[in-house]
């Protein structure tokens, strides 16, 4: 295993650490607005209960987000030394961005957390999630325009590696900002509002004899969970889309090894898992069958990405497409007044599952998008090989961080379940 | 420009170092529960709202890549080793914390750790990093632990001393944490001028800012210390601001000494100005929004 091997794989799991915090960090600021909004207008202290009781989920995943946060910009400057140099002189603004919206959200959560009783008119303590909600996904998007200008980067004029021209506007609005901004925060609502939704309906799914009050408060819960995931989930699907159209115009590579496109050719045929439906890819690629799609075979095999990422666009591909028929089906059950099927056992586990399954998605998107960049880090200009640091103590160390992130996520998980035993749902 | 950059990253990291100590106090305070005398205050500040302390760690450090890019290939690559214990020890302190904060401080084991912890999260960030920074060796050679040491004492030291006048209980150990903060700081006094040397001409230039500082710190001293508890904190910050930004004006205009200064460093005058100017924006918002924060839980019962 070489240095680059381990520097790699150190920083992957220290994102995919990251990630699962950072998305409920940006999520739950949004569902408990919106569920204390609820309360308050409706006058229902169900709802504002909700907005409450999830309050303290947000803090203490918030922590463990920005212990992940910090290791991170720590990572980044010793770990990818050459990256960062470069980085600092083109589109470093985002990080300062960041770092403010973060400090917003950081400075809001603690008011909002701890303001609970504080105020007589309950709007006011709804307004304060109003910054928090504007800074975590604040910090989200400039965060990710950075990832975007690793796709694409421009704003600055490279002459034998003296750079000059350096406009960090234009590096930040590069082309992929957009379809990469919206996708990924979309998705982290959706995922925290399905996430939600499951945890509601597993509060009550086991269980017998479940006191009415309980029982009225998940079913509240629960719909109101999958009405944001549905909204949300729709937009995803979108954006998803949009976004799969701008890999295949700027980066055929990542486009052919992600749909698993052996030969360039028209009437190119969709695979999922092991089925082919003919022509479809080419169809909803550019229109119509006669799209021209560039296939491996095009490109030099140094320059493919690893071919699994075919198996994690799918993966993902296929739980987004289930974030989106599990409500709809709720719903529609709902409005054919089957209620008998709507709070069954088979409905109950079906949005368990797709609330597990889409904390995976929202991981495999991200895996997709850093392995289908490879080799690069930053596409066309720097290779992965040349952007981590040469020093050869960074396996040692690295695999003390693991067992860090182990102990986090088991530590926090049994907070939260201990908070919200004692507490009821 | 260079100079008002790096004012943003020194003071981004004064208040971090501040603030910082009070946290890191809280955290040994409640593990000697016996000092306190039932003092249930400290507790309150092991509490996920004080995340917004470690934001200024992670400002000082954007604002350094940001500002001075030229630096970063060179001290990036060489702090993997210290960074990596710094992450580890903050990550431990991270666990304690938030076991504390759900479960209180019963358990032995995680109260000793958060002991620990809060001593060597700031020994190990001003011991293992601003070494390199003054030396430009790496890895260290005798001079720079010296430095590693006198900055570790130093950093401990002062973390006892700004949080013990911070917190009432902790009062009448006000005479033995500023014999310890003086005693630290003489210790790092001598080692600098043995292994950082360059400091000497860079203070003579630092010398009205010093003057201002010194004479301001006679006069707190004189009129506050030992009186009201609000004060006694100020006069120790302003104690330790002496010390902090003696050492860190007299650096200047180096960033690595001998071979990167703020100026060799800097990054393009446009983005420059378009940074700072995103910071003067963010300014506007986030002093008044931390000092409500800090109006609601520090002084508001």
């Amino acid at each position: 295993m070489n240095v680059v091997y381990a520097g790699r794989a150190f920083m992957g799991i220290t994102m995919a650490f990251h990630i699962f915090f950072a998305l409920f960090g940006v999520g739950i600021p949004l569902m408990v607005s919106l569920a204390e909004l609820i309360g308050i207008v409706k006058k229902d202290d169900d709802f504002t209960a909700m907005a409450r009781r999830w309050t303290f989920a947000m803090t203490v995943l918030f922590v463990a987000g920005a212990i992940s946060g910090t290791i991170i910009s720590v990572l980044f400057v010793v770990l990818l030394p050459p990256f960062m140099s470069f980085i600092s002189k083109v589109v470093i603004l985002p990080f300062s961005l960041e770092t403010y919206a973060f400090f917003l959200e950081a400075i809001f959560l603690g008011i909002y957390a701890y303001t609970w009783t504080r105020f007589k008119n309950q709007w006011v303590h709804w307004l304060i999630s109003i910054p928090l909600i504007i800074g975590s996904a604040a910090s989200a998007f400039f965060i990710t325009t950075v990832n975007a200008f690793m796709v694409s980067p421009q704003g600055f004029t490279d002459v034998n590696g003296v750079i000059s021209n350096v406009n960090q506007w234009v590096a930040m609005f590069n082309p992929a900002t957009a379809t990469k901004t919206s996708h990924s925060i979309l998705a982290y609502y959706a995922t925290t509002a399905f996430v939600f939704a499951a945890v509601a309906v597993f509060s009550y799914l086991w269980k017998k004899n479940v006191d009415a009050g309980v029982h009225r408060y998940a079913e509240k819960m629960a719909i109101f969970s999958l009405v944001v995931a549905l909204i949300f989930s729709l937009g995803v699907v979108v954006t998803g889309d949009s976004s799969a159209r701008f890999i295949a115009q700027n980066d055929p590579a990542q486009f052919a090894a992600g749909e698993g496109v052996m030969q360039t050719g028209r009437d190119v045929p969709l695979k999922i898992g092991g089925i082919e439906i003919p022509g479809l890819l080419s169809l909803l690629t550019g229109g119509s069958r006669d799209t021209l799609i560039v296939g491996l075979d095009a490109i030099s095999p140094s320059l493919w990405p690893p071919l699994v990422v075919h198996e994690y666009f799918d993966t993902m591909a296929g739980i987004g497409i289930l974030m989106l028929i599990v409500p709809i089906a709720f719903f529609l059950l709902w409005w054919w007044r089957r209620r008998r099927w709507v709070f069954s056992k088979i409905m109950a586990g079906l949005i368990v599952v797709t609330g597990a399954l889409s904390v995976i998605a929202v991981e495999l998107g991200w895996m997709f998008s850093e392995e289908g960049r490879q080799p690069y880090t930053l596409r066309g200009i720097m290779l992965t090989n040349d952007a981590f640091t040469s020093s050869t103590t960074v396996m040692a160390y690295a695999v003390l961080f693991p067992i860090f992130y182990l102990v986090l996520i088991a530590l926090t998980a049994w907070i939260l379940a201990a908070h919200y035993k004692k507490q009821r749902t | 420009m260079e100079y008002l950059a790096a004012s943003l990253v020194i003071v981004s990291l004064f208040i971090y170092a501040v603030l910082f100590s009070i946290e890191c106090g809280a955290t040994i305070f409640i593990a000697l529960p016996e000092l306190l005398g039932g003092d249930e205050a400290v507790h309150r500040y092991i509490n996920p709202a004080w995340e917004t302390t470690n934001v200024f760690l992670v400002t000082a450090l954007i604002s350094l890549v940001a500002f001075f890019p030229g630096a970063v290939s060179m001290w990036g690559g060489a702090l993997i080793v210290p960074s990596f214990f710094f992450l580890l020890v903050m990550g431990v302190r991270v666990i304690g914390m938030l076991y504390v904060f759900y479960k209180g401080g019963k358990n032995r084991a995680m109260k000793w750790l958060l002991v620990i912890a809060g001593l060597a999260a700031p020994a190990t960030l001003a011991g293992g990093l601003l070494p390199f920074f003054l030396t430009g060796t790496m890895p260290y050679g005798a001079g720079a632990w010296l430095l590693a040491v006198g900055f570790g004492v130093f950093a401990i030291a002062s973390t006892i001393f700004i949080s013990s006048s911070f917190f009432r209980p902790m009062e009448r150990f006000a005479r033995a944490t500023l014999i310890f903060f003086l005693a630290a700081a003489m210790f790092l006094i001598t080692a600098l001028f043995r292994a950082a040397p360059h400091l000497a001409t860079g203070v003579a230039r630092a010398l009205p800012a010093l003057v201002v500082l010194a004479v301001l710190d006679l006069v707190l001293f004189f009129t506050a210390w030992g009186r009201r508890q609000g004060m006694r904190f100020f006069s120790a910050v302003a104690l330790f601001a002496a010390f902090f930004f003696s050492v860190m004006l007299s650096q200047l205009p180096y960033v690595i000494y001998p071979s990167v200064t703020v100026f060799g460093a800097f990054t393009d005058p446009a983005s420059a100005q378009i940074m700072l100017g995103a910071f003067g924006i963010a300014a506007i918002f986030l002093v008044p929004a931390l000092g409500l924060l800090y109006y609601l839980f520090a002084f508001k019962k």
